[in-house]
């Protein structure tokens, strides 16, 4: 299962280059999300850990958390999940403020700042893939 | 209308009313040493879930900011919430909203005020002396 996690995440960073070059740079965001999300749960399955379909995208992340710093990847993986569980919907969905305007996906964030936490994202992905 | 909240984190009948204030209480120590990155975050309104334990599953951070995109935000915050989720293993959930909306949160929102008001707890922002 591991393995296959992995896969997933490593086409997730791929799809999420081409994203960036369409210049669709929220779906490259959301990718990125994912790909951090399935390395984590390549971890947590490595680890033991329940990282099915029925766990909640938070306990995920927390369960990944736990598993990283084991294995001496706790820092980075808790700076990425900070930044990215938060973004996980508004890279999906409008948002509406409390004064009823409606923020866009593409305009949660910029095109720069996709590209760098997709960078981190692969860097992310290859150092769990190191350590299954 | 100024914000309202029910609860500062210094206060002390919260301490006894929310048992996961010990914890939360760890916040501010993190933001201190983070002044720089944080000079465009207001005041924040922390919402804990499971609120009568010592150990919260998570808390959601409305922080107040001033950055072009929420992003921004969460990106300036992360690395004392970073230090946090490590050492509590508490995931913040960060939720920013404009500074713009600060004064009038009642009258565009008032759910968000409602929960700020029943279950919040004002970080409120350091300044420096």
């Amino acid at each position: 299962m591991k393995t296959r996690f992995i896969r997933v995440a490593e086409r997730a960073t791929d799809a999420g280059d081409a994203a960036l070059a369409a210049g669709t740079h929220e779906k490259a965001s959301f990718l990125a999300y994912h790909a951090f999300e399935s390395s984590g749960s390549a971890l947590g399955s490595h680890m033991g850990l329940d990282m099915g379909r029925s766990v909640t995208h938070p306990t995920k992340i927390k369960r990944f958390q736990h598993a990283a710093k084991q294995v001496g990847l706790g820092k980075s993986v808790a700076l990425l999940a900070v930044r990215l569980a938060p973004m996980r919907n508004r890279f999906l969905y409008p948002e509406e403020l409390p004064d009823g305007t409606i923020v866009s996906p593409e305009d949660q964030i910029t095109s720069a700042k996709a590209a760098q936490l997709l960078k981190e994202v692969k860097h992310m992905v290859q150092a769990v893939k190191a350590k299954l | 209308m100024p914000l309202y909240t029910r609860y500062r984190i210094t206060d002390q009948i919260a301490a006894e009313d929310l048992r996961a204030l010990p914890v939360l209480s760890e916040i501010p120590y993190f933001l201190r040493h983070h002044q720089t990155r944080l000079r465009y975050i207001d005041d924040m309104v922390a919402i804990v879930s499971n609120r009568a334990h010592s150990h919260p599953a998570f808390v959601r951070l409305n922080a107040f900011h001033t950055h072009q995109t929420p992003y921004a935000a969460i990106d300036a915050l992360a690395p004392p919430l970073a230090e946090f989720f490590m050492r509590t293993e508490v995931l913040p959930i960060l939720d920013p909203i404009f500074a713009r909306f600060k004064e009038r949160i009642e009258e565009l929102s008032p759910r968000l005020y409602r929960q700020f008001a029943d279950r919040g707890i004002l970080i409120p922002k350091e300044t420096e002396v």
